[in-house]
């Protein structure tokens, strides 16, 4: 197969996978190796970035690959879809950040820094599979330790966890305001 | 006086007396803090006339904030009072925990910020209408969270006349073990509840479930689900 044709079955297969394609996999699929599969994917995210032109765009998230309408464009998305669209709550957001900064933690060291019971919070974010339980702390008691999973880097689209805002950035856009 | 709080808005103690130090244009220090705690308490009193529920987590720090208060009122007695100095400084501590909840509220914020999927990004809902049966399984979903919450559910079920029973109970995890294998043996995918009787003891709940864990252990079986929160199901393992 030549690269167009190549670019055409890789941007088929992103198109149709239902979680954010890994290189791997996309190398596993089409039986060539990954710095081939890499190559492809540049393509097809030269030919897909955010453009005004388009409505859709390549993201990579979670170490994947994933087609996704533009953020401009929620609005109508949302007169498209009938479900009620993903809302998260500042508690949820503060309990996300705290995890995601700390993680693994437990639910005691979450309500220690925001001083306050969490308990409901916590269980929502697993049930919408945000965080997951972690393990045991090997502490008095072997409370649940909590991490965030690859739905996080998904909904929030990182690539992996590096790629949460560092502290210094966080503080330079509050300053700027 | 008249003092407005949005209640609502407060995530917490810490929240709102970060909200009072922001209001009042100051940094965060001891001597920010012990000048908020009038504003502080009159918040309080507000919840109070609300008639709201006011929880622990708000008078632990009212206490907290007098504290600070009055140490910064009473006159220096560090001399020759060793144990005083020995104690941590209650108002230091504070101001470390609202520097540090202030930071995971911006960092809460910047996230709030992003392009969330299935919020402000969408993507294409890829749907197999093949029969499901004969799909690649995906056995990672099932966790620990979704298996505790199989075992609450028979737990509801429970029959508590059970406690009452005098006879001893002689089911062991090896013979529950053998008669889950010879069911699989016959069907090759069995839901999990279908293991259960309609109304099973605390004991057979428990034989059960360390069969099941057993047989997962030693790759016998494993287990998976089509749908969130649908039924578990076990599958032999061939």
């Amino acid at each position: 197969m030549d690269t167009t044709e190549l670019t055409a079955v890789v941007e088929a297969l992103i198109f149709a996978s239902e979680k954010p394609l890994k290189l791997g996999q996309i190398a596993a699929l089409i039986d060539l190796g990954v710095p081939r599969a890499a190559e492809i994917v540049g393509r097809i995210q030269k030919k897909f970035g955010k453009s005004p032109s388009h409505g859709f765009f390549l993201a990579e998230v979670a170490d994947g690959f994933q087609f996704r309408t533009r953020p401009e464009l929620a609005f109508w998305i949302k007169k498209l879809q009938k479900a009620r669209p993903l809302r998260l709550s500042s508690a949820a957001l503060e309990i996300l950040a705290i995890i995601a900064y700390r993680q693994p933690l437990t639910r005691a060291s979450v309500e220690q820094i925001r001083g306050v019971d969490c308990g409901g919070t916590l269980k929502n974010l697993l049930e919408k599979k945000l965080i997951r339980i972690a393990g045991k702390k090997e502490a008095p008691g072997r409370p649940l330790l909590y991490a965030t999973t690859d739905v996080f880097l998904e909904v929030f689209g990182l690539r992996n966890l590096e790629e949460l805002p560092d502290l210094k950035q966080i503080d330079q856009l509050f300053s700027e305001k | 006086m008249v003092f407005q709080v949005h209640l609502d808005n407060f995530e917490g103690p810490l929240d709102l007396l970060l909200h009072l130090i922001k209001k009042n244009k100051m940094d965060i220090c001891s001597i920010a803090i012990s000048r908020v705690t009038d504003e502080y308490l009159a918040a309080i009193d507000e919840m109070k006339n609300l008639n709201l529920e006011i929880v622990g987590e708000f008078l632990v720090m009212a206490a907290t904030l007098i504290h600070i208060k009055s140490r910064m009122l009473l006159p220096d007695l560090k001399e020759g009072e060793e144990s005083e100095e020995e104690e941590a400084d209650p108002g230091e501590d504070l101001v470390l925990r609202l520097k540090e909840y202030e930071f995971f509220k911006k960092a809460a914020e910047t996230l709030g910020n992003c392009s969330l999927l299935g919020r402000d990004m969408f993507v294409n809902p890829v749907k197999h209408p093949e029969d499901p049966v004969d799909d690649e399984w995906d056995f990672s979903d099932v966790g620990l969270f979704e298996l505790m919450r199989v075992c609450r559910e028979l737990w509801g079920k429970c029959d508590e006349e059970a406690f009452h029973q005098v006879a001893v109970e002689t089911l062991s995890v090896s013979q529950r073990i053998e008669e889950i294998c010879l069911l699989l043996a016959v069907k090759e995918i069995v839901e999990v509840t279908q293991l259960f009787p309609e109304r099973p003891s605390p004991y057979q709940i428990i034989v059960t479930f360390l069969a099941i864990l057993e047989l997962v252990r030693v790759r016998r079986i494993s287990f998976m689900q089509k749908v969130q929160f649908g039924p578990i199901e076990i599958v032999r393992i061939t």
